[in-house]
């Protein structure tokens, strides 16, 4: 059952080219919460999400980020890729060229990351595909051979209905989980993977109360 | 109002400009209105507002003093974006607006203050055309094509680049004589009513006939406006001490100041308007330091020297000179260039042109300088005392206000000890280090910069703001936020504009503030610009590599050098205990 407590909080990185739909997944995750309020200054904190895996026992809190924009500042946008657990490098099927240069930023992560990161390939707005699939640029075989070779997850999905936006965190997620049981990624030691504390622990026992009320927002 | 005609949009801006109760949403509109509509249907929608207000007859007082605020909102609008003038269709539009200003007697020394800008605008370049709203029809006022003859087709003059003056303005006879006309006490609606204390005087501004030839040939000073002209326009006496009265009485904008456009110079001078797109404070060019050769390679030794040579200068005047080194960057920017650097304007990511990306590229600089300052010492013990060092350095940042600073400066020493865990234990032993969290605090990323937001907007004085958040920000309110409602796009989204607007002006605030606060007039420390700006640094992989810490803790109080290459030892043994465990 899902809790306002966590387990787990893991970091996410967002990255890909402009325009292949990263904003869209972040809003596709955190349920609209963008959208309804598209002023980033009131200090909610944007792309975090609890994700319940059932198997496990196991609450995780994501928190992503988009680093769009802050190109510039290479030095800061470098932590945030140090800081992060997971990256979701997105692509584009109806853009060859994003797909391409998805091979430069996996680099760029892999250069500035931790190197146990756990990396999902995600190609977004397959729903495009399925109304035409003349508009299909980057064949699922091709994207799933080059994620097999480099490691990744893999997955098509589409912010703007939804498909597989949430898988791709449930099974990066998974995957990070198996890490830090095997000891791979170290929980309070490692970057972007921080444990639940005993206080927060027992602030879930007054917080399952208000569960129902708070879940709309959060969940 | 979140979605808006345009229509809609511009009776809130020709309203709000006559009562001026809402200062803020004209300076969010000039500022990002070219994202959803074109110069010339503004232009053209002021044109029919303002015959509107002509055939106004039983409050014709009023409407006067609405036409003379609008015409104060044209000539606001014209000082400081000019070169949307030059866009498609507006020097038609604005042409045809002036002479409809010219043929209402109370306007005419607006209108004759403003006609010779005309003049300029063959020399002006939109520089903003590759990324505004071009004219498709999509979004057009009814004003401007509802067929009540006021298309400026009928009534402007287009202009092209090489048009003269002569062919600019071909039928602008204007035989004016010196009138005066009295105005009664009248009550206005809103904070405008002040303005109108008593009885005031219009006099009209011109004696004799305005040709192109005269016009061609004016005097221009600086009279509260670039375009003024004297001489053929002599009784234009609403400057004169004697009249002032009547200044204040009908020509209340005269004194509108938005803190946008009139400034005060950098020198400290007088207040004066300013053309925010054309001035950009000039700035020293370093061969070295951020505009060293992308292949230049760190001196190590030079490094070393320079770090000593540090040593022994006050953290507060290496602050300051930092910050007076960052106040030249930031100065640069013009509020339209957040939009010109949004997503999708590549056009603008030459980072020559976008001081945005200079701003970041001398961030970047202060960042891997304080890092290879620390690394360039090869001891632990004197990298402590280094980081010790910036730390101070940091925090008379936070003195000054400069978050742009403090943030690079933390930046670079996190960067110098990338293996966080290994001077934690050194670290946290010194007392300097506690201080130093509290800014890492305050710049914490959590709940969106949160506790940053919260000490900018309690910085009263001059502040440099952390531009990476800023940035940020402008791109996530431009993230799925289309400029249009989707279902209806004849509604523009003007909630997400009034939200750019907004951002934009918080660094603009800053920038005001920073221009007229003597507390940012720091003494020129040329020893230490020479250490910051006068060496090349370290590059990433570098600093990377030395920051590599030395294969036993215990050296954290040797003098013994690092071994690069070496891993995290932390880490490995817990993996290889992990694994016994098993």
């Amino acid at each position: 059952m899902a809790s306002l407590s966590w387990d787990y909080v893991l970091k996410f990185v967002i990255i890909g080219d402009a325009s292949t739909g990263k904003s869209s997944i972040l809003v596709r995750l955190t349920d609209q919460r963008f959208l309804q309020n598209p002023d980033p200054t009131v200090g909610v904190e944007f792309g975090s999400k609890l994700i319940h895996i059932p198997d496990q026992n196991k609450t995780i809190k994501v928190q992503c980020w988009d680093t769009a924009g802050t190109e510039a500042f290479r030095s800061i946008t470098r932590s945030y890729y140090r800081g992060a657990a997971g990256a979701l490098l997105v692509f584009d099927v109806t853009s060859r060229p994003s797909f391409t240069n998805a091979r430069s930023w996996l680099a760029d992560v892999r250069e500035h990351a931790d190197p146990n990161l756990t990396c999902v390939l995600l190609a977004n707005k397959i729903d495009l595909c399925e109304k035409d699939e003349s508009r299909r640029q980057v064949t699922r075989e091709e994207a799933e051979l080059w994620a097999k070779e480099a490691g990744l997850l893999f997955l098509e999905a589409s912010a703007k209905t939804g498909k597989n936006v949430e898988e791709a965190f449930d099974q990066a997620a998974r995957d990070i989980l198996q890490k830090i049981q095997q000891g791979i990624f170290d929980d309070n030691r490692s970057h972007g993977v921080k444990s639940s504390n005993r206080t927060n622990q027992q602030n879930s026992m007054q917080l399952e109360g208000a569960e129902a009320k708070s879940r709309g927002c959060c969940t | 109002m979140r979605y808006a005609t345009l229509e809609e949009i511009l009776n809130k801006l020709f309203f709000l400009a006559v009562t001026d109760e809402d200062p803020q949403f004209i300076e969010y509109f000039l500022l990002d209105y070219r994202r959803f509509a074109t110069p010339r249907s503004v232009l053209l929608g002021m044109q029919k507002f303002m015959i509107s207000l002509s055939k106004e007859g039983a409050y014709r007082h009023m409407a006067m003093y609405a036409q003379l605020r609008l015409s104060a909102f044209l000539e606001r609008w014209i000082e400081t974006y000019p070169h949307d003038f030059a866009s498609p269709g507006a020097p038609g539009a604005l042409s045809a607006l002036l002479r409809q200003m010219l043929g209402n007697t109370h306007l005419v020394h607006y209108a004759t203050d403003l006609l010779p800008f005309l003049d300029t605008l063959p020399d002006l370049v939109d520089h903003d055309e590759w990324w505004a709203k071009k004219d498709d029809g999509r979004v057009r006022s009814s004003w401007s094509d509802d067929g009540t003859g006021l298309d400026s087709e009928d009534m402007a003059v287009e202009i092209h680049p090489r048009m003269t003056e002569a062919d600019v303005i071909p039928s602008v006879h204007v035989a004016v004589t010196t009138t005066t006309t009295t105005v009664e006490r009248t009550d206005v609606v809103g904070s405008g009513a002040g303005a109108l204390a008593g009885k005031g005087v219009i006099s009209t501004v011109v004696t004799g006939n305005i040709s192109p030839s005269t016009l061609s040939m004016p005097t221009l000073t600086t009279r509260g406006s670039r375009y003024s002209i004297v001489g053929h326009t002599h009784g234009h006496s609403l400057g004169d001490a004697g009249s002032a009265g009547a200044s204040h009485a009908l020509s209340p904008s005269r004194n509108l100041s938005s803190p946008a456009v009139h400034t005060v110079d950098a020198s400290g001078g007088s207040p004066r308007l300013r053309d925010r797109e054309e001035e950009r404070p000039p700035r020293q060019r370093v061969l070295t330091g951020p505009d060293a050769h992308p292949d230049a390679k760190a001196n190590i030794k030079e490094l070393l020297r320079v770090s000593q040579a540090l040593m022994k200068k006050e953290p507060m005047h290496i602050a300051e000179e930092i910050t007076r080194v960052e106040l030249t960057y930031l100065l640069a920017i013009q509020p339209r260039d957040w939009l010109r650097h949004i997503p999708g304007k590549k056009a603008f990511r030459d980072e020559k042109d976008d001081p945005i990306s200079e701003i970041g590229k001398i961030f970047n600089y202060i960042a891997n300088w304080t890092a290879s300052l620390i690394l360039a010492n090869e001891s632990a013990s004197k990298r402590l005392k280094m980081m010790e060092k910036f730390c101070l350095v940091a925090r008379s940042l936070r003195v000054l206000n400069n978050y742009s600073g403090m943030r690079a400066v933390v930046t670079g020493v996190n960067m110098s000890r990338l293996d966080g865990d290994y001077f934690s234990q050194a670290l946290a032993k010194k007392p300097f280090w506690k201080s130093f969290q509290s800014l890492e605090i305050l710049l914490s990323s959590m709940r969106m910069y949160n506790a940053y937001r919260i000490a900018l907007r309690n910085t009263a004085g001059p502040a440099i703001p952390d531009l990476e958040v800023h940035t940020s920000d402008i791109y996530r309110s431009e993230d799925s936020n289309p400029d249009f409602k989707p279902s209806e796009p004849h509604l523009i989204h003007w909630g997400k504009f009034m939200i750019m607007g907004r951002i934009i002006c918080t660094v603009t605030a800053c920038q005001t503030r920073c221009r007229n606060s003597p507390a940012y007039k720091f003494e020129e420390r040329r020893d230490i610009y020479d250490l910051l700006m006068g060496v090349v640094v370290m590059d990433y992989d570098t600093i990377r590599e030395r920051s590599t810490p030395p294969s036993s803790s215990r050296d954290i109080h040797s003098t013994y050098p690092f071994i690069p290459g070496e891993t995290p030892s932390t880490l490995r043994i817990r993996k290889i205990l992990s694994g016994l465990s098993r």
